[in-house]
């Protein structure tokens, strides 16, 4: 009898846990195509189409940074289906295959291993964040399948692997230009803050690299966990240090949580971040009564930038119902990259497409004009931004 | 002076996020006293009471936004009466094999954690405070407005519970209960109540903290975790089944953690607190104010 229970309960948990989309692939695809596969007929340009062409999403899905995730599969899906409703890639539509890996390597890597193995995948995206991306080049490399990603760790591209790609600036194209500025503004103390995974130490190091090209080191550097969300312990040694400039090397909640409580510690200096501060979700953790005044730098340069992103943030509205951002708009560019090497690819195996990638260079995208590197960088600049008054924003000249 | 100062800051700093430890960590040693059993999901049951407080204050549930008091209490009753509802699934663990009852609440864990996802999504979301966000100065301490509520809610339920367990019927009937069941049955009392009603204040001690938390931290299913293992960690260190040693685990594991964060090194912050609860083990085997185990000859 009362084995019973404990029975059910296991059989409860496995079952729902098992329903969980934690670290499994959607029961049903994430995008329907809108084409019935097709078979070759007269152009010899025709791909032979038996199923739909796989591109796997893996990132993290669920946990403190689930965000990220949420913003790839958006800018991804936005992609794939005006792709599929023009016609799909040579007549054959595409198929997103979406993973959780929760922001930990060892179970990205897992679900790497699976999806070169089992899923026939002609591209993927790998992963949300930089550790997991790291780890999961070498599993692509071996497969010979193009990994995309937005981490901005500068050593995802120094790996040697030719079929990594990056769809934003590295690291250091965010940090130095804000750490430049500020210098330029007669700023001299500097202190840091960053959480301590191979994000937040790799943007740490872009600020400190940067602060040394003018001769200057911080005051202070202090880590904190992904997951953290009181970091009084920290700032308080901060303040001490009587810092000018507080530089943020986290990702978008503890960034803006760091920023709320910073000001509430008594810090009245001048905050500056790379990408995850110019973030929707960095202004609603940080307030914007708090966000008031930090600087950021993007590389996506706003939704009312120019024709583009205005259609672009129009149909990503339409889409999602929320606001276009930089991340979405990102992977959106990289995903056109990824269609054109696609269409060029003879015959459409992954590894011809990571090879036509790498021939892309001149494409006018959200950001900017991309150019494939043999590293897999795309872009090199970014812009500096402000936060207003009322969450409101503007980019500096 | 102005060394003086920063160390205050950073334990005061420290009492707050250790008041919150203090009440996962109460309801965990309150669960642990009333059945023995160790609740492994009590992490995600501070998750779950958030979200049952935080719909009512955010308008979730058909735009209706009520004021943050309101939702305080319907939070922590609803988490109660769940917690009423576990009870009984829990009452058959109790007995069975040990690893079978770490199981099945490690089990629930993960049924709650990722039945949030499916209801809420995987996205949390920020909280507007009740309060003022600006600080309140004094001789030179910042001490934020929700800090001080949360130590203040904090003490009146810890006071509220102590007078409770002494001085009411109930109160003694459970803590009869959880000396000894089979004498306490004996006596007329009725054990599986006295064992729902801990279960329920264990529950809802959870979810005030956790709704006492929400305007300072960030709400999403994946917030129990580590909330969860630092208050078992409080709970262990002041003595596990200990009501006053919970509350001065938890206490004392907000400050470690500050402190190691400001002045010893802030990259191994969560190394340095468990190892220091690991050292009060290694001498205080019982924890620093668990009751003394005498081997009789």
């Amino acid at each position: 009898m009362k084995c019973k229970w404990v029975f059910v309960v296991l059989v409860l948990a496995l079952a729902i846990s098992a329903c969980a989309p934690k670290a499994t692939p959607t029961p049903e695809p994430v995008v329907e195509p809108t084409a019935e596969p097709v078979v070759v007929v007269e152009e010899p340009t025709k791909e032979v189409c038996t199923e739909p062409l796989k591109i796997a999403i893996i990132g993290a899905m669920t946990g403190t940074n689930a965000i990220l995730g949420e913003w790839m599969v958006r800018g991804v899906t936005l992609a794939v289906e005006e792709k599929n409703a023009a016609g799909g890639i040579k007549g054959c539509p595409i198929k997103l295959l979406v993973y959780d890996d929760t922001a930990d390597p060892t179970t990205s890597v897992t679900i790497a291993q699976k999806v070169v193995s089992e899923d026939n995948v002609i591209a993927a995206w790998a992963t949300t964040n930089s550790s997991c991306a790291l780890a999961d080049i070498p599993i692509f490399q071996a497969a010979k399948i193009p990994q995309m990603t937005f981490g901005t760790n500068v050593t995802i591209t120094q790996q040697g692997s030719p079929y990594i790609f990056r769809s934003c600036p590295a690291g250091p194209a965010f940090e130095t230009p804000i750490v430049d500025f500020l210098v330029g503004e007669g700023f001299t103390k500097f202190a840091i803050i960053g959480d301590n995974t191979a994000y937040g130490k790799g943007e740490a190091q872009y600020q400190t690299d940067a602060l040394a090209k003018h001769n200057l080191t911080p005051l202070a550097y202090e880590q904190h966990g992904a997951d953290d969300k009181d970091f009084s312990g920290q700032l308080t040694k901060i303040i001490n240090t009587e810092p000018e400039v507080l530089l943020l090397a986290s990702s978008e909640v503890a960034a803006g949580l760091i920023a709320k409580q910073a000001r509430q510690l008594g810090f009245e200096g001048v905050m500056a971040g790379g990408q995850a501060v110019s973030t929707p979700k960095f202004l609603e953790n940080a307030t914007a009564e708090f966000a008031e005044g930090i600087y950021f730098t993007s590389g996506y340069p706003g939704n009312d930038y120019n024709d583009q992103t205005k259609a672009f943030a129009a149909a990503y509205k339409a889409r999602w119902g929320v606001e276009a951002e930089t991340h979405g708009a990102n992977v959106y560019d990289l995903m056109q990259v990824l269609f054109i090497a696609m269409e060029n690819a003879d015959p459409l195996t992954p590894d011809n497409v990571a090879t036509e990638m790498h021939k892309v260079c001149g494409y006018q995208g959200l950001q900017g004009e991309m150019c494939v590197a043999e590293n897999g960088e795309t872009l090199t600049t970014t812009m500096m931004g402000q936060w207003l008054a009322g969450g409101e924003f503007k980019f500096l000249e | 002076m102005r060394e003086l100062s920063v160390l205050i800051q950073t334990i005061i700093g420290g009492i707050g996020i250790g008041s919150l430890y203090a009440l996962v960590a109460l309801g965990t040693s309150m669960i642990y006293r009333s059945m023995g059993l160790i609740n492994f999901a009590h992490g995600s049951i501070y998750m779950v009471g958030t979200y049952l407080g935080m719909i009512w204050y955010t308008g979730m549930i058909k735009g209706l936004e009520l004021p943050y008091s309101i939702s305080f209490i319907l939070g922590v009753l609803l988490c109660a009466a769940f917690g009423v509802i576990i009870e009984r699934v829990f009452r058959r663990l109790a007995d069975v094999d040990l690893r079978n009852m770490l199981l099945g609440t490690i089990g629930l864990g993960f049924i709650l954690d990722n039945l949030m996802i499916i209801i809420f999504g995987a996205e949390g979301f920020a909280v507007d405070s009740p309060l003022s966000l600006k600080p309140i100065i004094i001789a030179g301490i910042r001490v934020l407005p929700q800090n001080i509520l949360l130590i203040s809610v904090a003490s009146v339920l810890l006071i509220g519970l102590q007078i409770f367990l002494t001085k009411s019927k109930i109160g003694k009937a459970m803590r009869a209960s959880q000396m000894d069941r089979d004498i306490a049955r004996t006596m007329g009392i009725h054990v599986n109540m006295t064992n729902a009603i801990t279960f329920a204040i264990g529950f809802g001690l959870a979810a005030a903290a956790g709704i006492l938390a929400a305007p300072i931290v960030y709400v999403n299913p994946a917030m129990g975790s580590a909330v969860g293992t630092k208050g078992f960690a409080s709970a262990v260190m002041g003595g596990l089944g200990n009501i006053p040693g919970a509350i001065l685990g938890g206490i004392l594991f907000g400050i470690i953690e500050a402190i190691s964060a400001g002045y010893i090194s802030s990259q191994y912050t969560k190394g340095i607190s468990f190892i220091i609860v690991l050292v009060v083990l290694m001498f205080m085997p019982s924890g620093i104010l668990g009751e003394k185990i005498v081997d009789k000859v």
